[in-house]
């Protein structure tokens, strides 16, 4: 069974978002990441062992541009732990889900690979590699 | 199944998965001709389908079908 890493929140003012998660409780795990590869800004934000990932588009091509004209600031996506990437991804392609990235590289979560599919029931998760205990 | 059917049923999922009753798809459709059909609402599409038909397409038929007929002519040779 696959643990929860983090739960994808689209915003389009990340700081300003940041500083609003704040007064729910939230506190920054760190500071913004700019990942350049996918043209977004992520935040990292944790409130009682439950984890929030702030994407922000920083530019045109980003690759959430399309999704946050469609989504507005909401949550978006759902990203599962797991300790066999490649393994993972061809089980939920075999039941339902489909492939709209390919295995990379996460600059905010310490280079750990992910990957991103979508179920037409219940929208997009991402699968993000991690041996180990820490979550 | 008929391609007539398959043309209905495809009606249905087209209209489930972009919330618009008043999609009707024919062979020709493409994605220029419905608003919001990028390339994840695409691959949406396509579980959708798969899941609707009970069949599979493979990653190379995902990327290079050109419209719904040729969508059809997959489902078709799966089913029948």
């Amino acid at each position: 069974m696959m643990r929860v890493h983090h739960v994808g929140w689209l915003v389009k003012r990340i700081e300003i978002a940041a500083t609003d998660f704040e007064k729910l409780g939230f506190s920054r795990d760190g500071a913004v990441c700019r990942d350049t590869m996918r043209g977004i800004d992520v935040l990292f934000m944790s409130c009682a062992h439950q984890r929030i990932e702030l994407v922000s588009p920083y530019c045109e091509n980003s690759i959430v541009a399309d999704l946050m004209k469609r989504y507005k600031n909401s949550p978006y996506h759902m990203c599962l732990i797991t300790d066999n990437i490649e393994q993972s991804m061809k089980d939920l392609e075999k039941n339902g889900f489909g492939r709209i990235s390919d295995i990379a590289p996460a600059p905010a979560i310490d280079g750990k690979n992910v990957v991103f599919l979508i179920n037409s029931e219940m929208g997009m998760i991402e699968l993000v590699e991690e041996t180990g205990d820490r979550i | 199944m008929t391609r007539e059917e398959v043309n209905k049923t495809m009606d249905e999922v087209f209209q489930d998965v972009f919330d618009d009753e008043g999609i009707h798809v024919t062979e020709s459709t493409t994605a220029k001709d419905i608003a919001d059909w990028d390339s994840m609402m695409h691959v949406t599409l396509c579980v959708a389908i798969e899941r609707k038909f009970g069949i599979k397409f493979n990653m190379d038929q995902v990327n290079t079908m050109k419209n719904v007929g040729e969508m059809m002519d997959i489902v078709l040779s799966q089913v029948s």
